[in-house]
């Protein structure tokens, strides 16, 4: 005796729309972590920048206060 | 040692990205128009096709991660281990899908959402078994002994997926027995795949391997950036 196939199309649905889901969750975090690191590499890349020009900055008045004028430089 | 890593370019990362797409579009044709609707189930059978796909990028994630945890034991490269730790990620991801889906599917099916059939039951435990890896990495603060553990559970972790591979051919289970031990005793029987249905299974393994590899290249480059970052930080830290 032949039996009727079932109406079983919304678990079908469910089951593909957890699918998406989950693949798009997983995808956009992807996207944000990378996101968030490359922003992290820029600010640490400026921080470093802006120390490397502080130490030139603090080492100049160094340089000039250590200055002695040269008995030749008096002439 | 993370710098003498290669990284697939962005090219190659696009050109993949696109192939991963226009894979599954195909594949959504050849699932919905092309393969028969199946007679007791119905349409939900459907979710066949994308729930084995994922349950085998499962599989292979984690295998990735078992060799690529032994050639770090070997040789030390990191490179080994951000491989190991972001194939671990993404077969997590695929199983928490296949263990969901599987319960929907289940529900129309079985009449229940679960059982705890042995399947199911060592599905689960190899789920939980790959989500401990995370804790255990999280646990460890020694970058170098983090990475040795990791390596040696997601080797010894591997047993959970064999164990799960193995269990509708050793013991009595609702879950079909379609390849590996179908005509064993234990299992329901032989369960052929109907000759209609083969091209969109086979169609469907491929693709979910190429996704894989997809996600797989994305995420060694995350992990790389996250390294990069740890040693700016350090550097910048350092008097």
């Amino acid at each position: 005796m032949p039996t009727e196939t079932p109406n079983t199309l919304a678990y079908l649905v469910a089951g593909y729309i957890v699918f998406w889901l989950i693949t798009f969750l997983f995808v956009i975090s992807l996207v944000a972590r990378t996101r968030n690191l490359e922003k992290d590499i820029q600010v640490l890349r400026t921080l470093m920048e802006e120390q490397k020009e502080q130490s030139e900055d603090s080492r100049k008045p160094q340089e000039q206060a250590s200055y002695r004028p040269l008995p030749s430089d008096r002439r | 040692m993370v710098e003498e890593m290669k990284l697939a370019s962005p090219r190659t990362l696009r050109i993949l990205g696109g192939l991963s797409a226009v894979m599954v579009v195909i594949a959504l044709v050849l699932v919905f128009l092309v393969a028969p609707q199946e007679r007791t189930m119905g349409e939900v059978q459907r979710i066949f096709y994308f729930h084995v796909g994922a349950a085998w990028i499962g599989a292979l994630a984690f295998l990735v991660a078992l060799v690529t945890g032994t050639l770090y034991l070997r040789s030390g490269k990191t490179q080994y281990d951000l491989i190991s730790l972001s194939s671990v990620e993404i077969g997590l991801v695929f199983i928490t899908m296949v263990l969901i889906t599987g319960s929907i599917w289940a529900r129309p099916a079985w009449n229940t959402w679960w059982v705890w059939t042995p399947r199911l039951t060592t599905a689960t435990i190899m789920w939980l078994v790959y989500l401990a890896y995370f804790m255990l990495r999280g646990a460890v603060e020694d970058p170098n002994r983090r990475r040795r553990y990791a390596a040696v559970y997601s080797i010894v972790g591997f047993a959970s997926v064999i164990l799960t591979f193995i269990s509708t051919s050793i013991l009595a289970d609702t879950h079909p027995a379609l390849f590996f031990g179908a005509n064993s005793p234990q299992t329901k029987g032989d369960a052929p795949l109907a000759p209609g249905m083969r091209p969109a299974f086979f169609f469907s393994l491929l693709t979910f391997t190429v996704l894989y590899i997809t996600f797989l290249l994305y995420r060694v480059r995350l992990e790389v950036l996250r390294e990069h970052v740890e040693a700016l930080k350090a550097r910048f830290l350092t008097p």
